[in-house]
């Protein structure tokens, strides 16, 4: 009689609090100082610094998913600004990777067909996982003018081979003087 | 089963409590109006822009059209005249040209017809002064949150969310824009 009585009550909890559950914000990744990281590359006006998110952990805490067995590695990026006077412009849309990434094989072939510009992974082509998509958009690096002592962070997201060891990375990202209009080309391998 | 029933009205009262503090949470967010910059601008709409729709499974946003209509007066109260084109080269007489474009259009899913979901809308704004310097790169994020609908109030819903989402985007960019230290510098330039 108690349960004929419980199942109502459960499914108007169910019916409630469903929702709430399935909009859960992932957190935020949080950001150091660029100098703070091991792999980071510097010019004169800005230092950028990077994180691989290889541990399939913080990709479940960040992500809620394990990305690497889709093929997607997602690669933390911090900008900074260093200089005492100049602005720089970081260019989201220029970053890219040096060599392309090996995606051979037929079970590449799903994460090959989602490359956009410089080889990285274009969301606008992941139309098969749209809610990790949006979070994986919301956390993405944005492209930005950052006066001096300022800086941008956030994820690109790299493809790489599915179930085996990924080879170097060589990640380019151009960073643009706004007084000078001179492009550098920061490198880094990880 | 009274304790149960005094027990879901709990439950209810603090779910309710909870969705009306994150309310009135966003509705303090609204931040004041920008201060306008003394400037002429070119703000350039491509027919391409304006035709923008994003397709995900079943559904197209045509966060395009909407954008289009609502990005020319948000951005004409930042500035001393605004002039709409539709290519960058038709804005000889502005001192600087605003270009938008859509960066990345991403939709949360949800499997009631009560759920609230998200529509989220990045574009980049490319600002050039008249001799096609960079004076500004920036993106802006514009949200908007509506529930799915059931089969009579889906249309109806969606175009709302795209309503929103997009005019959240024009007011954000007025904003960033009006903000922009290049901008602020050049609109405080005495004019020669």
């Amino acid at each position: 009689m108690t349960s004929k009585r419980l199942t109502p009550v459960c499914a108007c909890l169910l019916f409630i609090l469903a929702p709430a559950f399935a909009s859960r914000q992932l957190p935020d990744y949080p950001a150091k100082p660029a100098s703070d990281y091991s792999i980071k590359a510097a010019e004169a006006n800005a230092i950028v610094g990077i994180e691989p998110f290889d541990e399939s952990g913080l990709q479940k805490t960040y992500f809620n998913a394990h990305l690497t067995e889709k093929g997607i590695l997602p690669v933390f990026v911090v900008v900074q600004n260093t200089s005492a006077t100049d602005s720089i412009i970081f260019d989201k849309s220029a970053i890219g990777l040096a060599d392309p990434a090996d995606l051979s094989g037929k079970q590449n072939r799903s994460i090959a067909s989602k490359l956009g510009s410089g080889g990285l992974i274009d969301l606008g082509q992941m139309r098969d996982i749209t809610d990790q998509r949006e979070n994986m958009m919301k956390k993405q690096i944005r492209s930005k003018t950052l006066a001096p002592q300022m800086s941008v962070s956030g994820f690109v997201y790299i493809p790489v081979p599915r179930s085996q060891q990924r080879a170097k990375i060589r990640l380019q990202i151009p960073i643009t003087g706004l007084q000078t209009g001179e492009t550098t080309v920061l490198n880094l391998e990880f | 089963m009274q304790a149960l029933g005094r027990h879901l009205v709990l439950v209810l009262i603090v779910v309710a409590s909870v969705l009306g503090l994150s309310r009135s949470a966003r509705a303090q967010d609204k931040t004041s109006a920008p201060k306008p910059l003394n400037l002429t601008a070119g703000l350039v709409l491509t027919p391409e822009f304006c035709a923008t729709i994003d397709k995900k499974h079943n559904e197209k946003f045509e966060v395009g059209k909407a954008a289009c209509a609502q990005l020319e007066p948000a951005l004409s109260k930042i500035f001393t005249k605004l002039t709409r084109v539709d290519d960058a080269s038709k804005a000889t007489d502005a001192q600087i040209v605003l270009q938008p474009r859509f960066s990345e259009v991403g939709g949360t899913e949800k499997a009631f017809a009560f759920s609230t979901r998200e529509l989220v809308i990045l574009v980049e704004w490319t600002v050039r002064d008249h001799d096609g310097k960079v004076l500004m790169l920036d993106t802006v994020q514009g949200t908007g949150k509506r529930h799915i609908g059931n089969a009579f109030t889906y249309k109806n819903n969606l175009k709302h969310i795209i309503e929103d989402s997009t005019q959240d985007m024009a007011e954000q960019s007025a904003q960033k824009i009006a903000a922009a230290p290049a901008l602020v510098k050049l609109s405080s330039a005495p004019v020669q």
